[in-house]
Parts: structure tokens; sequence; C-alpha cells
């Protein structure tokens, strides 16, 4: 029968062997582990991954460009931090509510946008995130203003409340598990070779019987969707939210990560959401540091590897294997 | 003061508002036409116009119209800088890539500013007093006249360049139609180059006349250029009548919703028009449609 | 028997771009199972007519039937659905997936799993996504190209990229393919390889458009050739009348 794709990124046994040691890491982690600095660390990786592994969807396998997901981000936050403290909604089915209703927002904003140009999109989204931000900071009989939205109850299933960072742990690293999970389904399947059609020629995708708009504006939810999910986490996490964490920087943070862990790539976003989770916290001493040396960073990964750390030492492993192939063939024929 | 005259005030601060967006708009399109890219930098190259002209004015003690041309002439290097590293160094020229790129850069100079200056507002004072001046019952003070008048300069400026000098129609060439252009004996990365230089002197102009009257401190530049570019948008992206126009509505909308509706949501209704002009007619007041052949 | 039927007819078609009349009151037929060519100078509207049959854009004004549906005004996707299929001029292989995946896609009009199904990864997609990877192989293996099946298709030379692109639209069982300029830049022995291929094409009984400069290659597989000229159609006919047609002549030489 011949051999298997064993190109696409981490196809079939290898990615079957990184979700089972990410299983591992996930339950044993906190077995070993005991500084509760570094759960918060590890929590703050584990929301971001959720975002940034649906981002990646939209960015990488898409080819669209978003700079306002901070804004669904905040949605899944609030809506969760608000139906659940001042209206005293059950959580879990208004973590539900949250989702739907962000995939509501991100269809209306990204239909029209979705059918325009690159750039319209950029500016359609970061449009977006500030005036999404501009509600969370002015209606403050809701929202609390910019001081924040204090005392959102955590989560909780039956007797078990998830109310420290150790199970908090387990709750937030479990959902990212299942984005991962989640995403390489769709990206090993019709559809998500569909997107990357769009991306590698949207035209051709088209002909081929690919309904583009159709596609990129379902990612576009989708990845908002995950960006919900993660902000309603957050809250009932941080049990405080506030404006100033989903402002556009943040949308800047989410693509920086995606684009250094490699687009394309789910187990590039991942890494890059850790990576640059951790490096912020680093910063986060030197605080003026963080906006140059995240700057600098971005642009450095861009210009010499724009497909990203990990995508980019793949590729070049593949153009090594395929050109000692081709000289192999060569020496052959002559 | 009656309502007329209140109309009439948020008209004027808006107009005014609205040709700094001009400007920076302008300096959008210009990038734009000659690459496709969206340049995030635009926003330093305005923080930077103000806070170097702090520098050379208020604490070196140069006199205010040499500071100005220094100002701008840094700027001006600092964008052709950019072209000339980290643009032309990229491996790779998708725009989607070349656009996270500006967003990088515009992080680091963002992050430089910081560092350099500190968070906070540098006060630049006026160009000409402080003393009010009423037109029709309209407040205008002497740096309004400044803006208008340095932006109709830099308009007759730009209108003369681009369609009397060679090296204008050249850029306009670029933009119509690149490999011909190149074909035709024009050197594409100089006006590529060129462009970034312009733009970086387009928005330390902006970023200048109106600092003494707004806040000026290292990230400034940022609300400002996401306004210019929705107001570039707005006209028309890449028309430059459109983003003139576009500056001025956006302006005079922004200030009569901040004034007559709510000045909390200022910054929202400039935001607010954009969505609307992308979701009913992206290609804006004066643009015409895209198309894309094959 | 079906053979002469006819599959395809444009009726009076224009197309209007800005200032420029890029096909002007064009008419022709495509019968089935035949190789039809269209062959005229650079810029006669070749590229146009096979972009208005496949809906990358409407016509300004006329309309395309096919097997007796009218196509001309609706979206490549649904085109592609109805069973036509095209490769282009500038090769929009896609070079960020590999060969077997290129042809996987080209299956997609013939598979049905959507979004949820996939995230989810429900057995049916598992049974599905086996089919359609031994199809692909499959026709890889027709096309010669199964040993470079896991391959980025950046990395193949350009004429196996070319004959990716035929591959690939040829997957989801169209009843027609349009190839616009499938030998340019190839040398002689890679186009003898198309030709054959074009052929054998033929013979599985696709129908097919050809839009060539190689003479040689279209005089010598198609069963029909349309002559375009500045947007109008100058001559129609087996090679032989064709060739032999003083309007071709001169449109392609110049008066005497």
């Amino acid at each position: 029968m011949g051999r298997r794709s064993g190109c696409s990124m981490f196809f079939g046994k290898k990615q079957n062997l990184f979700l089972i040691i990410l299983a591992l890491l996930i339950i044993l982690i906190p077995v070993f582990v005991k500084n509760k600095y570094y759960f918060t660390v590890m929590n703050v990786i584990g929301l971001n991954t959720i975002v940034v592994v649906g981002l990646n969807l939209l960015i990488g396998f898409a080819g669209q460009i978003s700079l306002g997901h901070a804004a669904f981000y905040g949605m899944g936050a609030y809506l969760s931090a608000i139906l659940t403290t001042t209206y005293h909604f059950p959580p879990w089915p208004t973590m539900v509510i949250a989702m739907l209703a962000t995939g509501v927002v991100a269809y209306f904003v990204g239909y029209p946008s979705l059918k325009l140009r690159g750039h319209y999109l950029v500016m359609a989204t970061l449009g977006f995130n500030i005036i999404v931000n501009i509600f969370m900071v002015e209606l403050d009989n809701i929202t609390g203003g910019p001081s924040g939205f204090p005392g959102i109850p955590p989560l909780s299933i039956g007797k078990l409340t998830f109310d420290n960072d150790y199970k908090n742990f387990y709750l937030i690293w479990t959902f990212a598990f299942f984005s991962i999970l989640v995403s390489l389904n769709l990206v090993n399947s019709r559809v998500g070779r569909a997107l990357k059609a769009i991306h590698g020629s949207e035209v051709a995708a088209n002909t081929l019987g690919v309904n583009t708009d159709h596609y990129k504006t379902k990612v576009f939810v989708l990845s908002a969707i995950f960006a919900s999910l993660s902000g309603s986490l957050y809250a009932h996490y941080l049990t405080f939210v506030s404006p100033r964490s989903f402002d556009f920087y943040y949308s800047i943070q989410v693509v920086t990560m995606v684009i250094v862990g490699g687009m394309g790539s789910i187990w590039g976003a991942f890494f890059g959401a850790g990576l640059l989770t951790v490096l912020s916290e680093i910063l986060h001493v030197a605080e003026k540091y963080n906006i140059i040396v995240y700057g600098t960073l971005l642009t450095l990964v861009l210009v010499f590897l724009p497909e990203g750390f990990l995508v980019g030492l793949y590729r070049f492993y593949q153009k090594r294997k395929t050109k000692a192939l081709i000289e192999g063939e060569q020496r052959l024929i002559s | 003061m009656e309502l007329h005259e209140q109309i009439f005030q948020y008209i004027i601060s808006g107009l005014t508002l609205g040709t700094i967006y001009a400007v920076i708009a302008l300096g959008f399109n210009i990038i734009h036409n000659a690459t496709g890219i969206v340049n995030f930098v635009q926003a330093e190259f305005v923080t930077l116009g103000g806070m170097l002209m702090y520098s050379f004015y208020s604490l070196l003690k140069i006199p205010l119209p040499f500071s100005f041309l220094l100002s701008t002439a840094a700027v001006t290097v600092i964008g052709a800088l950019i072209e000339r590293g980290p643009i032309r160094m990229a491996k790779s020229k998708a725009i989607i890539i070349l656009v996270f790129i500006t967003i990088g850069i515009s992080s680091t100079l963002r992050g430089t500013a910081l560092l350099v200056w500190g968070p906070d507002n540098m006060p630049i004072p006026s160009f000409s007093g402080e003393k009010v001046i009423r037109i029709f019952g309209a407040a205008l003070l002497p740096q309004h006249l400044w803006i208008f008048a340095i932006t109709i300069g830099v308009v007759i400026f730009l209108q003369y360049f681009f369609h009397r000098t060679l090296t204008g129609k050249a850029m306009r060439a670029v933009s119509a139609n690149r490999r011909a252009a190149s074909l035709a004996g024009i050197n594409v990365n100089r006006m590529i180059l060129l462009s970034f230089a312009m733009s970086g002197g387009l928005g330390a102009v902006g970023g200048m006349i109106i600092a003494p009257i707004s806040t000026t401190s290292y990230d400034t530049g940022v609300m400002l250029s996401l306004k210019g570019f929705a107001a570039a948008i707005l006209g028309g992206y890449g028309n430059s009548t459109g983003a003139i126009l576009g500056g001025l509505i956006l302006g005079v909308l922004e200030s009569l919703g901040a004034g007559l509706i709510s000045s909390k949501f200022k910054n929202a209704f400039a935001f607010l028009i954009l969505l609307l002009v992308l979701f009913l007619k992206p290609s804006g007041l004066l643009g015409h449609g895209e198309a894309e052949r094959v | 028997m079906n053979s002469s039927e006819t599959m395809l007819s444009a009726n009076r078609l224009r197309k209007v771009f800005g200032g420029v009349l890029a096909v002007n009151d064009v008419s022709f037929d495509v019968r089935r199972n035949q190789i039809t060519g269209i062959i005229g100078p650079n810029g006669a509207g070749k590229t146009t007519i096979l972009n208005l049959i496949t809906g990358i854009y409407p016509p300004t004004s006329g309309n395309i039937i096919f097997e007796e549906k009218r196509i001309s005004g609706f979206k490549p996707f649904q085109i592609a659905s109805q069973g036509i299929t095209r490769t282009f001029q500038n090769l929009q292989v896609f070079q960020n997936m590999t060969v077997l995946e290129n042809v996987m896609v080209g299956l997609h009009t013939q598979t049905r799993s959507e979004f949820c199904s996939c995230l989810l990864h429900l057995p049916k997609v598992g049974k599905e996504e086996k089919i359609v990877r031994e199809e692909g192989y499959e026709l890889l293996c027709f096309f010669n190209l199964e040993k470079k099946a896991g391959w980025l298709s950046s990395n193949l030379p350009y004429g196996e990229q070319k004959r990716l692109e035929i591959a690939r639209a040829l997957a989801g069982r169209p009843k027609m393919i349009l190839l616009d300029e499938p030998v340019a830049g190839l040398n002689t022995k890679e186009t003898e390889t198309i030709s054959e291929l074009i052929l054998k094409i033929k013979e599985k009984g696709f129908t097919v458009i050809l839009v060539e400069h190689d003479m040689n290659l279209v005089m010598g597989i198609s069963d029909k050739i349309m002559v375009l000229n500045y947007g109008q159609k100058i001559s129609e006919g087996t090679p032989r009348v064709v060739r032999m047609d003083p309007n071709v002549i001169q449109a392609y030489l110049g008066k005497e």
C-alpha cells in the first residue's frame, strides 16, 4: 500500500506518543512539584494554550489574521463573571452560554470581514477588540469598570471545589489537553486539509469544492469559542477579572505565541504559549523591559524563522532529507 | 452656549483632529500602495515625532523650527532603516509575515521609547502661544491653525511630489504594477525604501503638530494611528483624497459623538464607524473594489 | 451513443474588466469525452474563458450551460461540485502540503465530514479518511507520483508539480477538467509525458478543455479546436481545418 504521509506535522503514531506524554505530565507534575508559584505559571500557560491552539487553527491553518482574540477571551471571562456572581447562574452552564454567545458574536464580526482581504480582517478584529474593551471599562455598573470585577465563585463538581492553584491545575490542563486533542483531530481531517488548502491557495481550494468563506468563518468562530472557554476558566480561577487583561496588547501576545511556536503546528502553538508565558513571567520583574523584549523576539523570529522555531527546524530537517534523496537519485542515474 | 454654537465648536475641533488622522492615513496609504503591507510602525512614527520634539525643543532648547525639522528627519531615517533592515532581510515575503514584523518592530520601538523617556507625559509647548482665537463663536487655539496650515502644506507637497516629480511618478508606477515598473527600469527597492521613509516623516509631522494639545507619551501614537488607519479605510484604502476625506469625516463624527452622545465612549466611535464601513462598503467612500486576477 | 453529446455550451459570453473587453461575444460547445483545445495569442482571452466557466468571476453578459444546468453566476466551489475542475496557468499547487495531501483535497467534493464530526473524530470520519487516503494514493500511482507521496509539494521539480495539479483536479471524479497551459515551462520529454497523460484521461471517459500555446501538443491531441484573438472567436474546427484557416494564420503571424 505504500507509506503513510509522515510529513504532515506529527501525524499518526508520533502524535499519539506526544499526547500520552502530555497526559502523563499533567497527572504526575502535581505529585512532584510543590511550589505554588510554579503552579500559577503553569496554569497561565494552560489558559494561554487553549487560546493559542484555537487561534493557530485560524492563523496557521486557514491563514487568516486576527488581532482581536483578547475580546473573545474577555467575553468568556466577563460573561462567566457577571452571570455567576451578580445573577447567581450555575457556573458550568454559564460557561457554555458564554461560548455560544461569543461564537455568535464572532460569526457576525467574522463573516463580513473574512470575505475581504487580510488587512481588513486585522482592522476589523482590532477595532472590535478596542470597542469591547471600552465597554468593559465604561459599563461599570455591570462590569465593575477599570478596577475590575471581584468575587467570582470558583468552579466545582459536586463536593470538589477548584479553589486553589493545585486543583485548578488539573481543571485547566484537562481542558487544555482536550483542546489540543480536538485540534489535532480537526487538523488531520478533511476539514483541516481544506483549511490548509485555503491558506495554500484560496482560489484553487475554491475550485476544488471548498466553500472558502464558509470555512474561514467557521474556523474563526471556533477559535473564538476556544478563547471564550479559556476566559471562563480564567475568571473562575482568579476569581477576579479586569479590563486590562483583555486589551489588544493581549491579542498581540497570543498572536506572537502562535507565530513563534510555528504557524500550522498544534504542538508548536503549545510550545509558543509555554515559552512566551514563561518569558513574560521572567520579565515581570523588570516590567519595563517586557514590551521591548516581546517586540524584538517577535521581529527576530519573523524575519529569520518565519515558520516559527519548531516548524522552522522541522522544515530544515525535511529539506536536508529531500536534498539527500535527490542527490542519491542523481548518483544512481549518472 | 447655544446648541448650534456647540455643534460648530465640535465640528471645528473634529476637523482639527481629523487633519491629524488624515496625515496619518496618508502615511499608511503610501506604504500600502507601494508594498501591500499594513504598517503598524506608523504608530511609533507618530509617537517618536512628538517625543523627539520634546527632547530637541524642551530639553535641548533647540529653536522650534529646527526641532521640527530635526525630528522629521530623524523619524524619516528611522523609517528608512526599518525597511532596509528587518523588512528587506525578512526571509519570507508573505504579506501576513511582513505585517507582523511591523507589529514586532512597533512593539520594539514602543518598548524603547518607554525605556528612554519613561511612562510619563512629556509636555510640549504650543508653537505660538495659547491665546484663544474666536471664529464665528468657536474657540480656536493658535495650535489648531498650525495644524491646518502644516497639513495643507503637506498635502500640497505630496500632490506635487506624486504628480510632478519623476520619483513620485515612479512610486505611483510601483503601486500600480510592480513588475512593469521594474521592467521599465525603476528601482523598486529604492521606491519601497522611500515609501517607508516618507511614511516616517508624515507620521512624525502628525505627531508633532498635535503634541502640544494632547498627551505625548510612549504610547500616544497607538490610538492615533489606529484611528488614522480607520480613516484610511473609511475614505477608501490607498486613495489619497480618500485619506483626507476619511480623516476629516472621522474626526468630525468622533467629536460630535463625544460631545452630543457620550464622551466616555469617544474612542469607540471611531472603531464603530470602521466596523460599519468594513461591513457595508469595505472599499470606503472613494475606493474601488479590489479584484484578484488569476 | 453518448460520446458526441454536448456537455457544455457557452452562449454569447462577454466579460469586461474596467475598460477592457476581455471576452467579446464568444459562443462555443464542448462535446462529451472529447479534448477541446482553445488557442490564441497572448491576451486573447483564453484564461478568462476558463475563469468564467469555473466561476472565478461572472460574465458581464451571456451564459454557460453545463449538462443542461446553468452554471454562470455561481461560485467556484458550487461549480466544482457540479463536476468541473481545473488547473492553473500559474500553478496553484498547495505548496504548504504534501503531494498526497494535495490530492486528498481534490477529493473534498466526494466526502462529507464537517467541523463537528472532525473535531470529535467520530468513527465515520476515520473510515472516510482511510478511503480518501487510499484513493489518493491510487491516483498518485496513475500519475507516477506515488513514490513522493510524503514529500512537501514545494520540493517537487516543476514538471512534477504540474502533474500533481492535474492529479488533484482529477481526484474529485469531475465530469470535465480544464487544463490551463499544462506544459508551459516544460521540456520536450515532460511535455510528452503530459500529452500521453491527457490522452489516458480521455480514455478513462473524462472530457477535457485544453488551453495551450504548444501547437504540436494541441494540434496533436485535440478533437476540436477553438481559436481566440482579442477576445473573439476567429476560428473553430478540427486541427486540420484550423491549421489552414487564413484568419488563424494571420492572427499568429500578422498580415502577409
